[in-house]
């Protein structure tokens, strides 16, 4: 068997590649919604190689040869050494200082650790002249997050994001443009929303001195519990939809899976009332992975449903119809017809490509990580800026706190305004 | 991916057994998204998508496995390939891909009830200029932009063939990583990876089941055959029952063209195609190989039933296992006598076991395969 010219040199590669690239620019396919190529090079750097340090790293690396990851950071070896094997070329270390003082070329750096090491981190990094992307929640305590907003502000030209992704998911923008033109009415009824993940929270430390610092989920001193952690990732999205923020919360949650000593509840609810008495029902747990991650708006004309990857719109019988419906996609759900949210759905439409659509081609974390880099290249402001990562995380710690103790919480506008 | 994964894990502390067991699941979890040849928002469909018009960046692990996938496809004779997605749909081994760029499926009749006659219907299909109109061949990877194109119109690739296993190789090191010494992890039942030995043995037994479609049956000591010998082949084996075989450190799968089948001219056919001539392969009912990564395992078991020989250059080192009623069992490596043992496991009062399962999305589930059994 003959075998085969696989080895093209680079020249002939990328020859034949703007061959396809032309063919490409004639035939707009298939994929609005790639990034377009940021205008130069970039180096960046990761900070805690943790699950999300890793999904961050792999996600970056899908977004082109324009973004180069030149260092990874983590105080963990045996995760420092699997990020190194993940990142050919990157430099490892152990300490985030000796990182920002060693490559200045690293222009943007991106933070993953422990929620409550984010702030000094930021400070660090900020105060180093460097973007900065921080996981959400941004900190354990209001003070801290309110540290983090003023750095932000003062940081001169410096960008920072938080990393609440809802802003720059590109179904949930389409589905903000439908609630915002009241295709579900004109305000909403209820607002329910769910992180339900079956998993014991455990991070496994191969040394018993670092258990602690490796489960600080689990660490009631520093853990803003299932509220915080996953709420506020989601809380954003429902000040992103509402355009306010709740003026209380109460909570509550147990143990119901996990009795395995730990003090944090696997299993958690709080519902946080806006001015206006709209409601928002949120629950979560670690015992049950029913229907996963989503959040549903209702309004007295339909539903809005989103699941991070997909988007649908529920019409209630006497909502008007309008013209673009009859080309939609559907999907059924037991009784109920929804029409599926589809970003660039015209573009692809003109494609004959609509049903394909369906659902994001990338990580939802792609967008964020993509928006990020897009504004550091333009200058332009984050899509989710320290100010509303502050009030995302706020809340989320008000709503542990009202777990904790069961009873309700006051929300001073005051506390979500640095 | 669309099976079912498990993995059972030894050691001395529950909580930090299922913590490392849980991120070694979200790994398995993550790559069955990435690798998905059915799901809309996959690597893998973006690269069918896109790899035929300009070339596609991606990450170094999937560049690594893509990079492997093309050694394994020299290596074997183009036994393995990764592109015969086209033929698999053309013989109704597989469902039209949704979104799918098309490629011979939307050039050549849909044939799920009615198969092509024979493979020049498919090369008369605007071949490429190796004058086929799918291939390894068809693949060009750079390493320098780290990036994949394809060089001829509707090239796709599918790696169900061998995605299970470089995910269970990927979920492995994170163990390792994680501290884990004692685990058998496996998926679908067809592909495995042993980390270490259980408690008091010299290897985790897993049975190669015996006769096509006929789950293996309790090995008797009786049909041990003597192992001091040195014989090649001597490892404990049954015709009607299996071999059970013994693993260290390694990785076993196993293929078989049974699963899934069509009727064709009054004859029913298996899902394994040759990709050298676009015929579904005849010969073998079972194949299996030993390896040190699953990922190889996996490639090696399906080109093994599908050369229905052992490669006279292949490696000692890696193990092979093929069945068929006329010639009976084919064994060879010199690495397999070594790894059949009687040892029986036994854990120890203060070990842990914990079992943990996950279910990747079912969608385009592949074909059912032949399981492999822990040994009794």
């Amino acid at each position: 068997m003959n075998k085969p010219d696989r080895s093209l040199d680079r020249r002939t590669f990328l020859q034949t590649a703007t061959g396809g690239l032309a063919a490409f620019a004639i035939s707009p396919l298939i994929d609005p919604l790639a990034a377009a190529p940021l205008s130069r090079a970039m180096n960046v750097a990761v900070i805690g190689i943790g699950r999300q340090g890793r999904a961050i790293m792999s996600e970056l690396q899908k977004i082109g040869s324009d973004v180069t990851i030149a260092a990874i950071c983590d105080t963990d070896d045996s995760r420092l050494q699997a990020g190194l094997r993940r990142a050919p070329g990157a430099e490892g270390f152990a300490d985030h200082r000796a990182l920002l003082d060693a490559k200045k070329e690293v222009s943007a750096v991106f933070i993953s650790t422990p929620t409550h090491l984010h702030k000094q981190i930021a400070l660090d990094a900020l105060s180093a002249g460097r973007h900065v992307y921080c996981e959400c929640p941004l900190a354990h305590t209001i003070e801290d997050c309110a540290e983090i907003v003023r750095a932000a502000r003062s940081a001169g030209g410096a960008i920072f994001q938080t990393g609440a992704q809802g802003r720059a998911n590109p179904v949930y923008r389409l589905a903000w443009s439908f609630a915002r033109s009241r295709s579900i009415g004109d305000s909403y009824v209820m607002v329910r929303a769910q992180n339900f993940q079956k998993n014991s929270w455990r991070t496994p430390a191969n040394d018993p001195a670092r258990e602690k610092a490796l489960n600080w989920r689990l660490d009631p001193e520093v853990s803003i519990g299932l509220l915080g952690e996953n709420g506020a990732q989601q809380f954003d999205v429902v000040h992103y939809y509402v355009d306010k923020y709740p003026v209380k919360v109460r909570g509550g949650g147990s143990i119901k899976l996990w009795d395995d000593g730990r003090e944090t509840y696997d299993t958690a609810w709080c519902d946080l009332v806006f001015d206006d008495g709209l409601i928002f029902q949120y629950q979560t747990s670690l015992a049950n992975s029913y229907e996963d991650v989503f959040e549903q708006f209702h309004g007295s004309l339909g539903t809005i449903k989103l699941t991070w990857s997909h988007g649908w719109l529920f019409k209630e019988a006497d909502a008007p119809t309008q013209g673009w419906e009859v080309y939609a996609n559907r999907q059924q759900f037991h009784n109920e017809e929804g029409i599926t949210l589809i970003a660039d759905a015209t573009k692809l439409a003109a494609q004959g490509k609509l049903k394909e659509g369906v659902g994001l081609p990338n990580d939802p974390l792609y967008y964020a990580l993509e928006s990020f880099l897009r504004s550091v290249d333009e200058g332009s402001p984050p899509v989710c800026s320290a100010d509303e990562g502050m009030r995302a995380t706020v809340v989320g710690i008000l709503a542990h706190q009202a777990a904790v103790k069961s009873e309700e919480i006051a929300i001073d506008p005051a506390i979500l305004n640095v | 991916m669309g099976t079912r994964f498990e993995m059972v894990l030894a050691g001395a502390d529950e909580s930090h057994l299922r913590a490392a067991g849980e991120e070694a699941i979200a790994e398995i979890e993550l790559w069955h998204r990435r690798l998905n040849y059915f799901a809309p928002d996959s690597l893998v469909r973006r690269i069918n998508t896109l790899a035929s018009s300009h070339p596609v960046a991606i990450d170094p692990e999937t560049f690594a496995l893509l990079t492997r996938c093309v050694e394994l496809h020299d290596a074997t004779g183009g036994a393995f390939d990764i592109t015969i997605a086209p033929l698999m749909r053309t013989w109704g081994f597989r469902p039209l891909a949704p979104g799918s760029a098309g490629g011979l499926n939307e050039r050549v009749r849909d044939s799920r009830d009615h198969p092509p006659a024979d493979f020049g219907e498919l090369s008369r299909v605007e071949p490429g200029a190796n004058g086929r109109a799918f291939g390894t061949e068809h693949v060009q990877l750079d390493a320098a932009s780290r990036a994949i194109r394809f060089t001829h119109p509707g090239i796709e690739i599918d790696l169900g063939g061998i995605a299970k296993g470089f995910a269970l190789d990927r979920a492995a090191t994170l163990l390792r990583d994680n501290g884990i010494t004692c685990a058998l992890l496996h998926g679908g039942t067809s592909s495995v990876v042993a980390i270490g030995a259980p408690p008091g043995s010299e290897g985790w037994m897993v049975r190669v089941p015996g006769a096509m479609g006929k789950p293996g049956l309790p090995v008797d000591a009786s049909d041990l055959p003597d192992q001091s010998t040195g014989k090649r082949g001597a490892c404990p084996w049954h015709p009607e029952r299996g071999i059970d075989v013994s693993l260290r450190d390694e990785s076993l799968s196993i293929s078989a063209p049974h699963g899934r089948t069509v009727e064709h001219n009054g004859e029913t056919l298996g899902h394994i195609i040759d990709p050298r001539t676009g015929a579904t392969a005849r010969g073998a009912d079972l194949a299996a190989a030993v390896c040190d990564s699953a990922t190889d395992a996996e490639a090696w078991s399906t080109a093994l039933l599908v050369l229905n020989d052992r490669p006279a250059n292949l490696s000692d080192e890696i193990a092979s296992i093929l069945y068929d009623a006329s010639q009976g069992w084919r064994i060879g490596g010199t690495g397999l006598q070594a790894r059949a043992t009687r040892a029986q496991p036994t854990m120890p009062a203060n070990h842990t076991e914990l079992e943990l399962r996950a279910t990747t999305d079912p969608a385009g589930e592949s074909a059912p395969r032949p399981t492999m059994e822990a040994c009794p």
